[in-house]
């Protein structure tokens, strides 16, 4: 049975290509791209479940891959997401993009498949890292200030789970990665709990996520809005399934990026703060625990990344072809991009929940589960927030970008075909899983008792809908978006960490002084003591000796000059490897 | 693609008189099925009422917008500057 049991990780193809693609020249190589997804896909739907790869490390055993529904589901729709990216992402003449969103990819394949919080823990960082580059490679000034405050709040949050991880260790002994019943929680696994809501961009922990996603390339922020909050989601749901914080939170993390939407005007931040939101129904759902919402909620996942990498496709498809993604400054391009119309409006309705789109047969299940466990509350919150979607990604954002008058009458940059083609293919399967909500529900962790199309479910949604359309219709002069950047809690973020820097910088200013002083009146005295010593021992010294020695350290200088270039990014890239070698030299050494 | 393209704008310029009219009626078509559709048994209560949820998504779209716009971004609104100016 040797057939059964097999298990090719899914991100070795992902960390092969990113090895091999700085090697290569031409431009033919782009092809290459698309191999890690298919192999990714090929070894998903032949995986079966088990426990593979584990390897001993430092007296510890590592679990690479660990496969159930649970993480199968997951794995299935990252594969999938995956080959969408990059096509869509072909065009793209960078190779160190292409590494970058491989590395990501890797990353969240083996977040997913890791049986162990230190698996868990090196995957996790692996994505932080990648995905920083993803932004920076943008070659913005806002991009790399951006980039910088994404990775010190990620930086930030995988502190938080190392100390749990570590402080669990300690307590009980292993890195099980495992769930945790709610009443038996420990501070540690709290510690864990806010490491994952950091990536999970729980408010207020969230504002990272539209003050960096806007600013990422137009390609990568397909690959962001798919894998990080996502991956969150999967922890969240295989570790805290049940933690009633986890609902109350998520029900106000939909409300949250809905109200903040409706002011924006960048359409990347909108779709961001959807993020927040939709995100917010598979964490409500996590929470409430039962086996209805739990299902839902990584139903939700799995439809939600299919649609939200469409519309960040669109948005980014208008972004590259007129060069914004300002609402104020775009209008009427409906006649020269409809296709881009027709496809993002694809994944409005889905992420609107209209019947026949995937959106409709996984959110309707997790506000569905919240009433049946008499969580009325929650289920209303979940009601305002998908209004609130309606109105501003599938109406708000396409009338002022396609529909509202004057036309935008700059020019526009044609767009490649590979984003047509991946937009399609995104379009296709949010269509098809709403017309066969088998083709989502059979890959669940729980068995499903939901049936999503009743005449009163239709008759509701398209109700809630309609009249959401009608709102829009009464108040769009009162909805035009205009310029301006509205304050969230990064505002909070950037306040503490300039206190912290003020709180460091007050004793060091203190402490040089100091020893400026000391050197003024001790060092200076000694030194000018050794100067007349070594010129007296320079003259009768050998020449030649001293000039050798020189030689060899300015050659030396040389070669570090070269490793040092002082810039972050630069060591920041740098680090992973030297992790990699250094791990492989403990490995092969122990 | 010209086609597509020319229907779409055919459909926000001269017809889009026919089209608000069908929106209205699409609108009213709802809430009448919604006398003889009901829910098995109303689940926050006011929802076995006909119409319940178009006034609520109504009311919430209306209220979020006003609030938001005209009371929230007022007050968290600055202007963007070479630090935060995105494209």
């Amino acid at each position: 049975m040797e057939t059964t049991s097999q298990f090719l990780h899914p991100a070795l193809g992902f960390i092969a290509l990113a090895l091999l693609l700085p090697f290569l020249r031409g431009s033919a190589w782009r092809w290459l791209v698309l191999l890690p997804p298919l192999a990714a896909l090929y070894s998903v739907f032949t995986m079966s479940q088990g426990v593979f790869g584990q390897v001993p490390y430092l007296g510890q055993i590592l679990v690479l891959g660990r496969v159930d529904k649970l993480s199968l589901v997951f794995a299935n729709v990252f594969a999938i997401q995956a080959l969408i990216g990059m096509i869509y992402a072909l065009h793209v003449k960078e190779t160190a993009h292409h590494v970058a969103a491989s590395l990501y990819v890797a990353g969240s394949f083996g977040c997913v498949f890791a049986g162990d919080y230190l698996t868990l823990f090196i995957f996790w960082e692996l994505m932080s890292v990648a995905s920083t580059f993803l932004v920076w490679l943008r070659r913005r000034a806002a991009s790399r200030q951006a980039g910088f405050r994404y990775f010190m709040f990620h930086t930030l949050g995988g502190l938080f789970l190392l100390g749990g991880l570590l402080l669990r260790y300690y307590a009980v002994g292993d890195f099980a990665f495992e769930p945790v019943a709610p009443q038996a929680a420990r501070y540690y696994d709290y510690l864990i709990l806010i490491g994952f809501c950091v990536n999970a961009a729980v408010v207020p922990l969230h504002a990272w996520l539209p003050d960096t996603y806007p600013e990422a390339t137009v390609a990568g922020a397909v690959f962001m809005c798919a894998f990080t909050t996502k991956t969150a989601v999967y922890v969240l749901a295989r570790a805290f399934a049940g933690f009633d914080i986890l609902a109350i939170a998520g029900t106000i993390m939909a409300v949250y990026g809905v109200l903040f939407a409706s002011m924006e005007n960048n359409a990347r931040r909108i779709l961001s703060y959807h993020i927040v939101s939709q995100v917010g129904y598979m964490v409500a759902g996590i929470g409430i625990g039962t086996a209805m919402t739990v299902n839902g909620a990584v139903a939700h996942a799995y439809a939600h990344i299919l649609y939200k990498g469409l519309l960040f496709m669109g948005a980014g498809a208008i972004l590259y072809a007129a060069g914004t993604a300002k609402l104020n400054q775009l209008g009427g391009l409906v006649g020269r991009l409809p296709w881009v119309m027709v496809l993002y409006m694809v994944g409005a309705v889905s992420i609107s929940g209209m019947p026949f789109f995937n959106g409709f047969v996984s959110k309707t299940m997790t506000i569905h589960g919240a009433v049946e466990a008499h969580r009325l509350w929650l289920g209303v919150g979940l009601e305002v927030a998908a209004v609130g979607t309606f109105l501003s990604v599938g109406i708000k954002l396409p009338y002022f970008a396609f529909w509202s008058k004057p036309e935008y009458q700059g020019e526009l940059k044609p767009l490649p075909p590979n984003m047509y083609v991946a937009m399609a293919i995104a379009a296709a399967l949010c269509l098809a899983q709403g017309l066969y909500p088998q083709m989502l529900y059979a890959l669940l962790p729980f068995p499903v008792e939901y049936a999503p199309y009743t005449a009163w479910s239709l008759l509701q949604a398209f109700m809630l809908l309609g009249f959401t359309g009608l709102g829009f219709y009464l108040v769009r002069r009162v909805i035009t978006p205009h310029a301006g950047r509205n304050l969230d809690f990064d505002a909070l973020y950037r306040l503490v960490g300039r206190g912290v820097l003020y709180l460091i910088c007050l004793p060091m200013n203190w402490l040089d002084s100091l020893w400026s002083e000391i050197y003024r009146v001790l060092g200076l005295a000694g030194l000018l003591g050794a100067a007349r010593g070594s010129a007296w021992f320079d003259r009768k010294a050998i020449d030649t000796v001293v000039d050798g020695a020189a030689y060899t350290v300015r050659d030396i200088g040389r070669l570090t000059n070269r490793a040092q270039t002082g810039r972050l990014q630069d060591y920041l890239a740098w680090m992973p490897m030297i992790l990699f070698g250094a791990c492989l030299l403990i490995w092969w050494l122990a | 693609m010209a086609r597509l393209a020319d229907m779409l704008t055919r459909a926000r310029g001269p017809e889009l008189g026919r089209w608000r009219k069908l929106f209205w009626l699409a609108l009213l078509a709802l809430v009448a099925a919604n006398v003889f559709i009901r829910p098995h048994h109303a689940e926050y209560g006011l929802d076995a009422y006909p119409g319940f949820w178009g006034i609520f998504g109504l009311l919430v779209a209306v209220l979020m917008v006003l609030v938001m716009k005209k009371l929230v971004q007022p007050v968290l609104k600055r202007q963007e500057d070479e630090d935060h100016g995105d494209d």
